[in-house]
């Protein structure tokens, strides 16, 4: 079908395989997604954190420039469990930020503008619809949460002089499974809400109140019923919880926050809630058309 | 090869049964799928895309089972769907290319026949503008960009003319007609509009609750009706149609004083007139009989 000749011709040439069609739904959503400053704005904010971490990794180890600045190696505690801990907490801040930001234009658009269609009458099933939709945040989540977290602690590794990454290797896997969990989480959540609500601004607020909300919510539980299940209502605290315990060191909230630990059941039993609403509201939600019965 | 074959094919959305049992063979080059509204032609073109599951019977896209062997069908065939259908935010070229390289387009390839394909239906002008600033009628050609963009082999149109001013429903016509006489591509037509059917199609297949209650091949039809006269002369006692007989012609008696004649096989028009020249017979009256698609569709919807 050359512009010059304007004649239909049918494709004669190969065609990609399944496993590559995959990441062409991320590619295509980055590109509308970076042309705004205020997310690129964003997205650059989150890995601030672990710039820092890294100039003090580098510090500890630089003796020449700890001695022109007045202090010595064991004024800085060595980078351990509770150090990477604060870090994936702090990253997964952002990566609730950036959910919320972008989460909720993920699905809705396509539902409001009856987009459907045009995805699931090619070869897309709506479970690749939803694991494409699931990598344009999954792949953006992990850019601001593990990966900068495991360079950190390659560096770490690299410039101390024991061997100290096989000793300390839970915390690379802790951290890494923590931030894929609530990766996992946060996307399913956010399409399902975006598949619910089909207005952005709408779906947006409301996913700020389902935050938030139950997290005032659960302190209040917790002050009238003399318990740490509240807790459960907190998606942030849920996966503080599961990162401590994969970590293998205490809970942030038990520290200086002052607030009790949530137990590792209530928040194995919220996550296991969030994921099979989510999915069941995917599965209700997701179809190419409205059937009338 | 049959572009579409059904085989006992029945839809149920719950209990209510939308499609009943639909069997055929189609091998058009562009059939047409007419019926009321509810008639289940969208259902139908649903079910072929796997959209919707079928409660039973089968039913096979070039071959290709749409349960067994959906994704490997749905590689082959483009759709335009009837509603409004656009991904917001997106220019053109770029929601072109993304639905090319979701039917497994590269990337390169993808993108350069976006453009060739906006072209194609007369939006190469507007192919960078968001698709939300388009006016009905550019959505509808954008729509239709993107379903022949990745070179299906059978293209699937949902009442394409729907919302169209009549230039713009003259220029999609012609476009459905360029690309079906191509040959490269079956086209099935969804249209409760006759017209629209009667230009594009040679093969139709009209609906009705749920049934098919007429399919036939609107080429033979218009060849027969070549071929069948009505005739009205005076003078001659009756010389002319012995001399039609003679020639192999069937002749019947018609209302009045017509009688239908069919002409018999290397008998043209011209030859009946040179007969009643010579004969001395005035002809009164001479006509095709023609059975028109509006003729086929109303008795498909009075059957049953």
């Amino acid at each position: 079908m050359a512009v010059f000749d304007r004649q239909y011709q049918p494709w004669e040439g190969v065609r990609t395989t399944r496993a590559e069609r995959l990441l062409i739904l991320p590619r295509y959503a980055y590109r509308g997604l970076f042309a705004s400053r205020l997310f690129t704005g964003l997205f650059s904010a989150a890995f601030l954190p672990p710039i820092l971490g890294a100039v003090y990794v580098w510090l500890r180890s630089n003796l020449p420039m700890l001695a022109r600045i007045g202090l010595t190696p064991d004024k800085l505690p060595v980078p351990d469990g509770r150090f990477f801990l604060v870090g994936l907490y702090v990253q997964l801040c952002f990566a609730a930020v950036i959910t919320l930001v972008q989460g909720p234009a993920l699905v809705s658009p396509d539902l409001v503008n009856g987009s459907l269609p045009l995805y699931l009458s090619r070869p897309v099933s709506r479970t690749q619809y939803v694991l494409g939709k699931f990598l344009v945040l999954g792949l953006l989540l992990s850019a601001v949460t593990w990966v900068p977290l495991t360079l950190l602690f390659l560096l770490q590794g690299a410039l101390e002089t024991e061997p100290w990454m096989a000793a300390n290797a839970r915390i690379l896997f802790g951290t890494v499974a923590a931030s894929l969990l609530a990766i996992s989480v946060l996307s399913l959540f956010s399409l399902a809400l975006s598949a619910w609500v089909k207005s952005k601004a709408f779906a947006r607020a409301v996913m700020a109140g389902m935050i938030f909300i139950p997290t005032g919510l659960g302190l209040e539980l917790n002050r009238m019923l003399h318990t740490d299940w509240g807790h459960a209502l907190n998606l942030l605290a849920v996966f503080e919880t599961i990162g401590a315990e994969l970590l293998g060191v205490p809970s942030r909230n038990g520290g200086p926050t002052g607030t009790p630990d949530l137990p590792l059941a209530g928040a194995l039993l919220s996550i296991a809630v969030v994921t099979s609403g989510s999915l069941l509201l995917l599965n209700r939600r997701l179809r190419a058309f409205e059937v009338v019965r | 090869m049959n572009v579409i074959e059904l085989d006992r094919l029945t839809v149920k959305y719950g209990r209510r049964e939308v499609l009943k049992e639909l069997s055929g063979s189609f091998a058009g080059r562009a059939i047409g799928l007419l019926g009321p509204n509810g008639a289940g032609k969208t259902t139908l073109l649903h079910t072929l895309l796997g959209l919707v599951p079928p409660s039973g019977g089968t039913a096979r896209l070039l071959g290709h089972d749409v349960r067994a062997d959906g994704m490997r069908a749905r590689e082959l065939v483009g759709y335009m769907p009837e509603n409004d259908a656009f991904i917001a935010g997106m220019s053109g070229v770029r929601m072109v290319a993304l639905m090319a390289e979701l039917s497994g387009l590269p990337p390169a390839a993808a993108l350069e026949r976006a453009h060739e394909a906006l072209f194609f239906v007369g939006l190469g002008e507007a192919r960078y503008r968001k698709l939300e600033t388009y006016s009905l009628g550019m959505k509808q050609l954008a729509k239709f960009a993107q379903a022949i963009a990745h070179g299906p082999r059978l293209l699937f149109l949902d009442e394409p003319t729907n919302g169209l001013d009549p230039p713009a429903r003259s220029r999609m016509i012609q476009l459905i007609q360029s690309i079906a006489r191509t040959g490269k591509v079956h086209v099935v037509l969804s249209s409760h509009l006759l017209r629209d059917v009667e230009e594009c199609c040679d093969e139709v297949l009209v609906l009705k609750d749920g049934r098919i209650v007429q399919s036939c091949n609107l080429e033979e039809e218009r060849r027969t009706n070549r071929r069948l006269l009505e005739l009205e002369v005076s003078g001659g006692d009756g010389s002319l149609l012995a001399a039609l007989r003679a020639m192999g012609c069937e002749c019947a008696p018609g209302r009045g004083r017509r009688t239908k004649v069919v002409l018999a096989d290397g008998l043209q028009i011209a030859d009946v007139y040179k007969l009643a020249e010579e004969r001395e017979v005035a002809i009164r009256h001479l006509a095709f009989k023609r059975d028109s698609l509006e003729d086929i569709f109303l008795n498909a919807m009075e059957s049953r």
